[in-house]
């Protein structure tokens, strides 16, 4: 186990044509202390099965026990993805990203963070990490 | 006929360090939208004092509930908050924190017009951005 600084900004503008337009920003960083999961990379993402971001799927031994935070961006040119927490059965979709598109969340829980494309395979790009009881 | 038309960009910094010093990972991802006016008709913003530990809702009704850009960011000092579409957390957001996904808040037959914020211990101050986007045409539920 090993000690982390994670550092995030996040920026979204809304504008319509009139003229008008929003902003939204913030920025955190958590300390973290103690994680034993730490995943990051790219994959492809088949339409007819689920990818799991949860740690046995990709060959851990020991589980999220606080939650995690994860972000998840589709490099495809031209179909969607759909992220859930949980099997995607469950139907709890925590985003739906168009080529080019991405997400980031905390979730403190156990469960476990799924991937499925819908029309045909893309290639995302990711992280995912656990986050500790005091971050 | 009037119709409305609007676009998002998002961007993001991301970046783990370990007590060495060591960049373990960095991402920086942005797009932008294109101007779109199909299922487009909100940009709402605001920020809203949730109502100490039950549900408090954001209400969608005129939004289009099949794909919202969403942003939230907790601007308090003392709880989380659960970011709750339809009843299933997408995200628990301590002090500071924020969050942003295109949120499928509803399916096909489902009438789930809201998202809701849910505090921990008592009430919290929290901040949103939310614009339409277009709907991809599945029927699942949120």
């Amino acid at each position: 186990m090993a000690n982390y600084t994670f550092n995030a900004s996040i920026n979204m503008t809304a504008s319509s044509e009139s003229g008008y337009s929003q902003s939204q920003s913030g920025a955190f960083s958590l300390n973290l202390t103690g994680i034993n999961q730490i995943e990051t990379g790219r994959a492809d993402i088949a339409h007819d099965a689920d990818y799991g971001l949860d740690p046995s799927a990709l060959g851990a031994t020991t589980a999220f026990t606080n939650g995690r935070a994860f972000y998840v961006r589709n490099m495809d040119d031209t179909n969607f993805l759909k992220v859930y927490d949980g099997a995607s059965s469950g139907n709890d979709l925590v985003g739906v990203l168009e080529p080019g598109e991405w997400l980031f969340t905390i979730i403190r829980g156990t469960g476990q963070t799924i991937l499925r494309a819908d029309t045909a395979t893309v290639h995302v790009e990711y992280f995912i990490f656990e986050v500790d009881s005091g971050a | 006929m009037a119709t409305m038309s609007t676009s998002i960009t998002a961007s993001g910094s991301f970046t783990l360090t370990d007590s060495n010093g060591t960049v373990i990972f960095s991402y920086s991802p942005s797009f932008t939208t294109k101007n779109q006016t199909a299922d487009s008709a909100v940009i709402s913003t605001g920020e809203i004092l949730t109502d100490g530990t039950s549900a408090t809702t954001i209400n969608l009704g005129r939004h289009n509930k099949d794909r919202i850009f969403t942003f939230i960011k907790n601007v308090d000092t003392d709880y989380a908050v659960a970011v709750n579409p339809d009843g299933d957390t997408i995200a628990n957001l301590k002090p500071g924190e924020c969050f942003f996904s295109p949120v499928h808040i509803d399916g096909a037959g489902d009438g789930s017009a809201n998202l809701d914020l849910v505090a921990t211990t008592a009430a919290q101050k929290v901040q949103y951005l939310l614009c339409d986007g277009l709907d991809t045409g599945i029927s699942s539920d949120d």
